[in-house]
């Protein structure tokens, strides 16, 4: 069965030539002829499936669309033309920590984050031992949130959102952040969930990465270039950058 | 339309962060939000009893009438700034957009009962008839969702028009004095008062006063009236909310 199903998506973006973003710049453009704008294609004609049980990388120069095209996928930037399917519970993770706020407790904001992403308070409270667990951050579990480095808040993050029973996970670049050996336990977590059937479609710089842990993956700028083998995917990727 | 409801631990969890928040861990954090407009009666009441001096109990009617505009100032200021100033939940995640107006609204809600109740020991020093205060359960879930309908306009505006906040506050400032605060209703000419009694804070300020103040059961055309233009907020809310959300990623 396919988990994502992505046909022929196109997104535009108008980016007004002078800016209106108050009521009397609106005004004065109005009086003056009208906005203009500068359009500009994000994302022209995509189209991808992904597997269910697979993990899909996508890669590609910066500005090259793949922030939005993520969004698109999560349902949360409607696209201009084509369509996106997806069978099952979708989390985005487009940052780590989004919701958080730096006065309260770590457990408080491992409650909003954990509702904010779909998880049942009870289920959250059930869990709350295990996150922070995982996290490795026992010791802090009253502090209040500012009083955490931002790598142990990336932690916190993350291990909040593996605890919320995904079907699908859409990652943005999320382990930019932690040191090393988090970020092999992270990826280690998320292959084992990946065996216990969970997809993953996720956005990385790093060619190692992708290489290392992805099924298939897919080389995107504006539109997608390259596809399949990670290993060639990679390769052509190495040479669109030579060629600058 | 009205999915979003049914996610109710969301808006249940940011609603008590959200006023957790604004009390932040001060143990006085409510004592705080009273003064403001506890000084501002008493000051407006100094300078304008005069004009009052006809009206039963004058200095509760002040006090009421101020708390009652204070509550929808900042719960349309702040129901305003409601998707601004939570963009990142937007732009990352795929919480129902209504939830952030709403969850402020109802913290705000919250929060503007309680200090309402906290009046009440003062109301009766000042002999106040609060045989119906009850009524407040009643009647301040009205005022919220009223609230609620117009920050469902105002808080996708605000996303669009980065100075409705500028804007908003001067209307705020307009709509005191035309409320029936530190002046009687009597004081509005005789041909205006059509117009005037629009207004349906008019009206709800008037039940307000009845409960708190004077011992009254509200007018129930009044509420009647007050009810209706809520609804109408409501739907009208939704349906703009609906129309503009879907720029709202690209702006924020």
């Amino acid at each position: 069965m396919r988990a994502i199903e992505v046909s022929r998506v196109s997104k535009k973006f108008k980016i007004p030539v002078e800016r209106a973003d108050t009521l009397f710049e609106r005004i004065v453009s109005v009086l003056s002829g009208g906005l203009r704008y500068k359009e500009f294609w994000a994302l022209k004609d995509v189209s991808f499936e992904v597997e269910e049980g697979e993990i899909f990388g996508i890669i590609g120069p910066n500005g090259g669309g793949k922030t939005t095209l993520l969004s698109i996928v999560a349902g949360i930037l409607p696209p201009d033309t084509g369509e996106v399917r997806v069978n099952g519970k979708v989390v985005p993770i487009l940052g780590l920590g989004v919701g958080f706020n730096p006065e309260l407790s770590v457990k408080d904001n491992v409650i909003i984050y954990g509702t904010i992403m779909g998880l049942r308070k009870n289920e959250i409270e059930k869990r709350f031992e295990e996150i922070l667990q995982f996290a490795e951050i026992e010791e802090f579990k009253d502090a209040k949130l500012k009083n955490l480095s931002s790598g142990m808040r990336a932690r916190i993050a993350f291990s909040t959102v593996i605890n919320t029973n995904p079907d699908i996970i859409i990652a943005d670049e999320i382990l930019a952040v932690g040191d090393i050996n988090f970020k092999k336990k992270c990826y280690k977590k998320l292959k084992e969930m990946n065996e216990e059937g969970v997809t993953i479609l996720l956005v990385s710089h790093s060619t190692g990465v992708l290489k290392k842990i992805c099924d298939r993956a897919a080389l995107l700028k504006r539109s997608i270039i390259e596809f399949g083998e990670p290993k060639k995917v990679v390769r052509k990727y190495k040479r669109l950058h030579a060629k600058k | 339309m009205f999915e979003y409801l049914k996610k109710r631990d969301i808006i249940l969890t940011l609603t008590k962060y959200e006023f957790k928040q604004r009390y932040r861990g001060t143990a006085l954090g409510v004592a705080w939000s009273l003064i403001e407009p506890f000084l501002m009666a008493l000051v407006l009441y100094a300078i304008f009893s005069k004009l009052l001096h006809r009206t039963e109990n004058r200095i509760l009617y002040v006090i009421v009438g101020i708390f009652f505009h204070h509550y929808f100032g900042k719960g349309t200021s702040t129901g305003l700034n409601a998707i601004i100033g939570k963009a990142h939940l937007v732009t990352k995640t795929t919480v129902p957009r209504e939830i952030l107006p709403l969850s402020t609204t109802l913290a705000y809600g919250l929060s503007s009962f309680i200090e309402m109740v906290i009046l009440l020991p003062g109301i009766i020093y000042f002999g106040g008839d609060v045989r119906y205060f009850f009524l407040l359960l009643i009647i301040h879930p009205i005022y919220v969702l009223l609230v609620y309908g117009i920050n469902l306009i105002l808080s996708p505006l605000g996303v669009y028009f980065r100075d409705l906040k500028e804007i908003w506050s001067v209307v705020n400032r307009i709509l005191f004095f035309a409320l029936p605060i530190i002046y009687p209703i009597e004081m509005i000419p005789e041909n205006l008062l059509n117009i005037y009694m629009l207004n349906p804070l008019v009206r709800l300020l008037n039940a307000y006063r009845d409960i708190m103040v004077y011992g009254n059961i509200p007018n129930i055309y009044d509420l009647g009236y007050v009810v209706a233009i809520t609804l109408i907020l409501l739907i009208a809310g939704h349906v703009i909310f609906n129309k503009l959300e879907k720029g709202f990623v690209e702006r924020l």
